[in-house]
């Protein structure tokens, strides 16, 4: 009898113990069903996701899913604007290609939502996400990454150049000839959208200011080799650079005490990464999981901890080394100073205009 | 029976002809030459024989196998003609040692390992080359390779033997003793024979018979002996042999004595293998040994010519010279002293024996 | 038809002529070779003339792919810039090419061992690496003109130009030439010159009025290799042309294809037509002029010795001069590579010895990904230079050895791929792969990698068999006909063991090219597929240069170790 009972207690605390573990500590307001899409999973080959993050931005993410799902194997791969040829090619082929895709653009998206890739699904979380950054029904957003402007501090000297205004004045300086840097949208990618939300913050598209800073510039690539040019004096300030770059090296020898930065506070652009599960995957329920989770406020922290910045209200900036998009509508003074990425519908023929005229400026 | 029959071969490459109507038949255990100039075709007759070149058109037969007849639409690959072929390169495989050359055609023909060894000693035996089974070919000097090459062949019992210009890559002395040896080898295993050469003195030393081919037909195919005496034609008369032609014109015939008119407007009667006209204008095929030297005091004969002697040297047991008479100059040999006479009129005769003679164009 | 002659004497059996195996064999090589080449370029072909991707649903006939081409203002300034580029590169080339060779292998210039060791480091070395190194050392921020800078004043050259970009190419191809040239002179016959020195030459004369006239088809078979190589280069125009602002037909079609927001397919692949048909045009009139100069492997034909001209009074200004162009364009450039890979930063605001570190070499096994790279690229390179180099074998004795009567279609055939540029190769397997069905099994796994290189690479291993197939005597073969072996016995016991050496010498070759190779798979890897080549090129993008650096200085030991390795096991010397 009291071997019994023994046993008995002993299991009921076990039980009490696995319960939490078992269930998969889901916040309340998740609907019951939920359970449904986490057995799916079970028996699905793991997800891949195509994005446009490095290694080091998903890590933290990958770490947090892996403790909630440890059955799912998560593969990125992470390109640039490649990933989206190879969706379409490798769904016309009909092999295995991506789950979800996480990317940064206008013009694809548009074209990725028209052609009905998009598997709608409603998320859990997508209460909790401001409405901006759901564009599309079954389109979430990661992050709301900003852009800076950066300089060498042992060339420009003390000076804070926290507008683009600033930096525009400061293209009249001979000295500086061709030591201002951004994004070269004359390459024909994505590059392209970077100053492209910005200029939709004006009136007058900022053409103005980039009449005057085009002409000093020596457009590059990616935000990496604008670094790395910067710090070694080959440029003196780079402008729109896309803060991702920027803000994880700011430890790193050769970097710290040489380079500062800012926010643009004359109209600070914000760049939403879409999400989306796809009509193609194989594995959409593990998918789902996943975008739940890079959405959710664990997911978020996650993202900030790998050098993005989160767009959820609950997520505050002490919960991350950097920024949140509220601290950043904080610090330029208010959502009227910022400007969200936004999927304009004419986006494919409005981009060859704007980048001839760009290229006019840049004299490329 | 190991009877070749060629029959009308004829081969084409594009607008060459390199073979135009050759036919031939070469008896079981015959030793057969194919002689001529280079061009004339002969190498090209034996790849056809063993089957390394398509023919474009004809027959070949050995035994009564037909291996190529175009009319029957026949075509026997190499492989399939049991045809033993030494190369003029001897063609040995440099990555096998000398018993395992000789063992690969075994091999291929599922003979087991002492049936093998058997075989290869016994044929290694037969060319004197047992001692060296175990060599690799680079260690090898030529004639040694070319020994091994032939015990390659006869260790698989091929059907007939074909040698293109199996000696010609020998030094002269060792060439002397490999015709001998050749040919003892050839009647002790009695193989049919073709083998192709360009030395005449070879051919005429180890044939049977001899083909020889000019401009890709055979010109004449006959013994040794009727080939050097008899000459088939102005080109066989020139190639074999050394001499000289000389023109004449005849004069008069009686039966197979003619008179001829030489250029030098001296006349000679002789017999002719051609029987031509009075008036007709032929090349006399006169070898240098059928010329003798006369001493002054010899006695004339319708055979005789006069002639000069020049560059006379010293040759041990003879004296050579050159007699000349008309355009003609032979190099001849003559036990006569002649060092140091020069003269105009020398007396020569020529032999009492039949010459070729031919129609001259 | 079976012969019946022997079957009465002693026994011996007939052999198993049968034909069916050996042209089993032909039909399969040819089918392999022949689905190798054109599977990739089929889709582009197919591509340039439809309207829409080849992906999608019920394409239309239509050349408008080529009307939108012609009337693109930046095709031309790439055309221009292209042909440009082309021929600056080629005459630098060529000029530092056959200036090597006739110091180094005609004069008795002193270290001239070593220097000709080192000319040929550049070979080892992916142009990706090469590109990299140029930008480290002598780029606007490099470590050398910081030096420069600091001692002289501001430095005097620019790399991101034309002519910086046609110096750093030229460089990079003069071993080319030099291999070219360095076996011709050394098969040249001496008294050619000695004959000139009798009767009054000095050596430069000499030089000059005989031997280069004597090199003439090795510098003009080099002259339009390096033609075509410029045309096709990626690194260097990539990423020293950029940041100049200059355009090529690569890096157009880098862009149009590959980093464009809805790339034009059709665009892309009309171009890729019309670059393909430029360079096959050049062979065509190389194979006419030329005759037969495809060769990689020095030939060892018979080497007389060759007495050395004397230089005289020109000895040590010279040999300043060869000390230093291989310092500034092999030993600066590798060894700021070398350096980069040790340092966390080039800044000429901290001092180097402050910036020495592990950490970039450590960041290479910190994450799976980078390692995954490095054991594919060892996978790629070893698997497929089996892989390669059998099939090229099969492919040289049944083009050059045998009557199969599609020989001279096949080895055609084998050699287009020297047409095609690497990104061409990934971008079409690519294609063929997702559009062949059946095929897309490959996909994301090293095998497509296997078959982009392989398809690349074919011409230059079948280009080391065939000069040593035709050095083997046809009378091995012809005799193991006649011996009853049917063609495909004679080329398995005859001569393909004639063939180890060179066979060996095409798959170290192979492996060192699979290795360095970057252009053909950048469009082609996934997850689980990378390259050490890809992950360099990401990383770059992402302006991680620390890890470019470390990933370029594995890699050239990989190739380093791998061709000491093969030096000591098939005693096997590449590049003479």
């Amino acid at each position: 009898m009291n071997k019994l009972a023994t046993w008995g207690g002993a299991c009921v605390v076990a039980a009490s113990f696995c319960g939490p573990l078992l269930a998969q500590n889901l916040p309340d307001y998740y609907p019951d069903d939920y359970s449904k899409i986490v057995e799916a999973s079970k028996s699905e080959e793991g997800v891949l996701v195509y994005s446009v993050m490095s290694a080091e931005n998903w890590k933290p993410v990958l770490d947090t899913f892996k403790k909630k799902y440890p059955w799912i194997k998560v593969e990125t791969l992470d390109l640039s604007n490649e990933i989206w040829s190879r969706y379409y090619t490798e769904k016309a082929a009909k092999s295995r290609t991506a789950d979800l895709i996480i990317s940064l653009g206008v013009g694809p998206w548009v074209d990725f939502v028209n052609k009905k890739e998009v598997a709608v699904y409603e998320s859990p979380e997508s209460g909790k996400v401001p409405d901006w950054s759901k564009p599309f029904p079954g389109v979430y957003s990661v992050s709301a990454d900003p852009v800076l402007i950066a300089w060498n501090t042992k060339i420009v000297g003390d000076q804070k150049i926290d507008t683009m205004a600033k930096v525009a004045e400061l293209a009249a300086e001979k000295k500086l000839k061709g030591k201002f840097t951004t994004y070269d949208a004359a390459s024909g990618s994505v590059a392209g959208v970077f100053p492209w939300v910005w200029s939709q913050h004006y009136e007058d598209g900022g053409w103005p200011i980039l009449e005057k800073v085009g002409p000093v510039s020596k457009p590059e690539r990616s935000g990496g080799q604008m670094l790395a040019k910067l710090t070694t004096g080959e440029y003196a300030v780079a402008y729109l650079i896309s803060a991702i770059t920027v803000l994880p090296k700011l430890n790193n020898p050769g970097v710290k005490g040489i380079i500062d930065w800012s926010f643009i506070k004359d109209g600070q652009p914000l760049f939403a990464r879409g999400m989306a599960v796809t009509q193609a995957a194989r594995s959409p329920n593990s998918a789902k999981l996943l975008l739940d989770h890079t959405i959710s406020r664990e997911g978020q922290i996650g993202w900030g901890k790998g050098g993005m910045t989160p767009l959820r209200d609950d997520v505050t900036k002490d919960d991350v080394p950097f920024f949140t998009y509220k601290s950043i509508v904080q610090d330029v003074g208010g959502e009227d100073k910022v400007e969200v990425l936004a999927y304009d519908p004419k986006y494919d023929s409005a981009i060859i205009e704007y980048t001839d005229r760009w290229k006019k400026a840049f004299n490329r | 029976m190991a009877e070749v029959v060629i029959s009308d071969l004829v081969q084409h490459y594009g607008n060459v002809v390199a073979i135009d109507g050759v036919s031939l038949r070469v008896k079981d255990g015959e030793l057969v030459s194919l002689l001529g100039p280079s061009g004339c075709g002969k190498s090209t007759t034996l790849a056809a024989l063993a089957g390394l070149e398509r023919p474009t058109s004809g027959i070949i037969t050995v035994g009564d196998v037909p291996f190529f007849d175009s009319a029957r639409s026949i075509y026997v690959p190499p492989e399939d003609r049991n045809c033993g072929l030494v190369f003029q390169s001897y063609a040995l495989w440099p990555h096998m040692t000398v018993f395992d050359n000789c063992a690969f055609a075994l091999r291929l023909r599922k003979i087991n390992r002492s049936e093998q060894k058997r075989r290869i000693m016994e044929a290694l035996e037969l060319v004197e080359m047992q001692a060296y089974f175990d060599r690799y070919p680079y260690q090898l000097s030529g004639g040694q390779q070319q020994r091994v090459a032939l015990a390659r062949t006869l260790a698989y019992e091929p059907a007939i033997l074909l040698l293109d210009e199996p000696l010609s890559n020998l030094d002269a002395k060792l060439r002397e003793r490999a015709r001998t040896w050749l040919r003892q080898l050839q009647k002790k295993v009695g193989l049919t024979t073709i083998f192709v050469t360009h030395d005449q003195s070879e051919a005429l030393s180890m044939s049977d018979r001899v083909a020889i081919l000019n401009g890709g037909k055979i010109v004449q195919f006959d013994t040794p002996q009727a080939i050097y005496d008899l000459p088939a034609d102005v080109f066989v008369a020139d190639f074999i042999g050394s001499g000289a032609l000389v023109f004449g014109q005849i004069e008069a015939t009686a039966n197979d004595l003619h008179t001829v008119r030489l250029p030098d407007e001296q006349c000679i009667a002789i017999r002719l293998s051609y029987s031509g006209r009075v008036g007709e204008r032929i090349l006399i095929a006169v070898r240098p040994e059928a010329i003798t030297l006369l001493g002054a005091e010899a006695q004339s004969s319708t055979r005789t010519l006069m002639g000069r002697v020049e560059n006379p040297s010293y040759l041990g047991a003879r004296y050579g010279c050159d007699f000349r008479f008309g355009e003609t100059t032979l190099r001849i040999e003559t036990d006569l002293v002649v060092r140091g006479v020069c003269s105009d009129s020398v007396k020569a005769e020529l032999a009492d024996i039949r010459y070729a003679a031919f129609p001259s164009t | 038809m079976k012969i019946a002659l022997n079957d009465v004497e002693g026994g011996l059996g007939r052999p198993n002529t049968s034909a069916w195996p050996g042209i089993a064999f032909q039909t399969i090589v040819t089918l392999l070779v022949a689905f190798l080449v054109i599977a990739p370029l089929l889709p582009l072909m197919l591509q340039a003339f439809i309207d829409r991707p080849l992906y999608a649903e019920a394409p239309e006939f239509s050349l408008a792919a080529f009307a939108r081409l012609f009337t693109n203002a930046e095709f031309y300034h790439a055309l221009w810039n292209t042909a440009l580029f082309a021929v600056s590169t080629t005459a630098i080339a060529q000029f530092f090419g056959i200036s090597g060779t006739l110091l180094l292998a005609r004069t008795d210039i002193p270290g001239r061992r070593i220097a000709s060791a080192v000319f040929f480091w550049p070979l080892f070395v992916s142009h990706l690496v090469l590109a990299f190194g140029w930008i480290v050392g002598f780029g606007p921020s490099g470590f050398i003109t910081g030096i420069y800078t600091r001692v002289f004043g501001e430095a005097p050259w620019n790399l991101y130009s034309m002519a910086g970009l046609s110096f750093a190419a030229g460089t990079a191809l003069a071993p080319l030439t030099y291999l070219y040239c360095a076996s011709s002179v050394k098969t040249m016959d001496p008294s050619l010159e000695s004959a000139a020195r009798i009767s009054g030459c000095g050596p430069i004369r000499t030089l000059w009025s005989v031997t280069i006239p004597l090199l003439k088809p090795a510098i003009w078979s080099s002259a339009s290799l390096n033609f075509m190589l410029a045309i096709e280069l990626l690194s260097l125009p990539l990423l020293l042309g950029g940041p100049a602002g200059l355009k090529f037909l690569i890096t157009f079609l880098y862009e149009e294809g590959i980093e464009a927001n809805s790339p034009d397919y059709s665009l892309v692949a009309a171009c890729s037509i019309l670059l393909i048909g430029i360079i096959s045009l050049l062979l065509i009139w190389q194979a006419r002029s030329m005759g037969d100069t495809r060769r990689y492997v020095t030939v060892s034909g018979k080497a007389s010795r060759q007495r050395m001209l004397s230089l005289g009074g020109w000895k040590w200004p010279l040999f300043m001069i060869m000390v230093i162009y291989l310092g500034v364009t092999v030993v600066c450039v590798l060894g700021a590579v070398l350096l980069r890979a040790s340092t966390s930063m080039i800044s000429p605001y901290v001092p180097v010895t402050q910036l020495l570190t592990f950490s970039n070499f450590q960041a290479l096994i910190a994450f799976p990904e980078y390692i995954r790279s490095i054991v594919n690229t060892a996978l790629v390179a070893l698997i497929g230079g089996a892989i390669g180099t059998v099939l090229i074998g099969a492919t040289a004795v049944v083009s050059l050895r045998s009557n199969w009567p599609l020989r001279t279609l096949l080895q055609t055939v084998a050699l287009y791929p020297r047409a095609v540029p690497g990104l061409l190769v990934g971008i079409g397997v690519f294609w063929a792969v997702a559009w062949i069905p059946g095929l897309n099994i490959i996909q994301n796994t090293i095998w497509i990698l296997i078959f982009a290189v392989l398809m690349r690479h074919f011409p230059t291993g079948f280009g080391a068999v065939t000069p040593s197939l035709h050095q083997i005597s046809r009378d091995l073969d012809r005799s193991a006909r006649v011996s009853g072996a049917t063609w495909l016995t004679t080329m398995r016991r005859i001569v393909a063991p004639q063939l180890y050496t060179p066979l060996a010498a095409c798959f170290v070759l192979l492996v060192v090219h699979f290795v360095k190779e970057y252009a053909s798979v950048v469009f082609l890897f996934g997850p689980g597929s990378e390259m050490i080549g890809t992950t360099m090129l990401s990383f770059w993008v992402q302006g991680e240069q620390g890890s470019v650096a470390a990933l370029a200085v594995l890699q050239i030991a990989m190739v380093a170790v791998l061709l000491g390795i093969f030096r000591l096991i098939f005693k096997v010397k590449l590049y003479g």
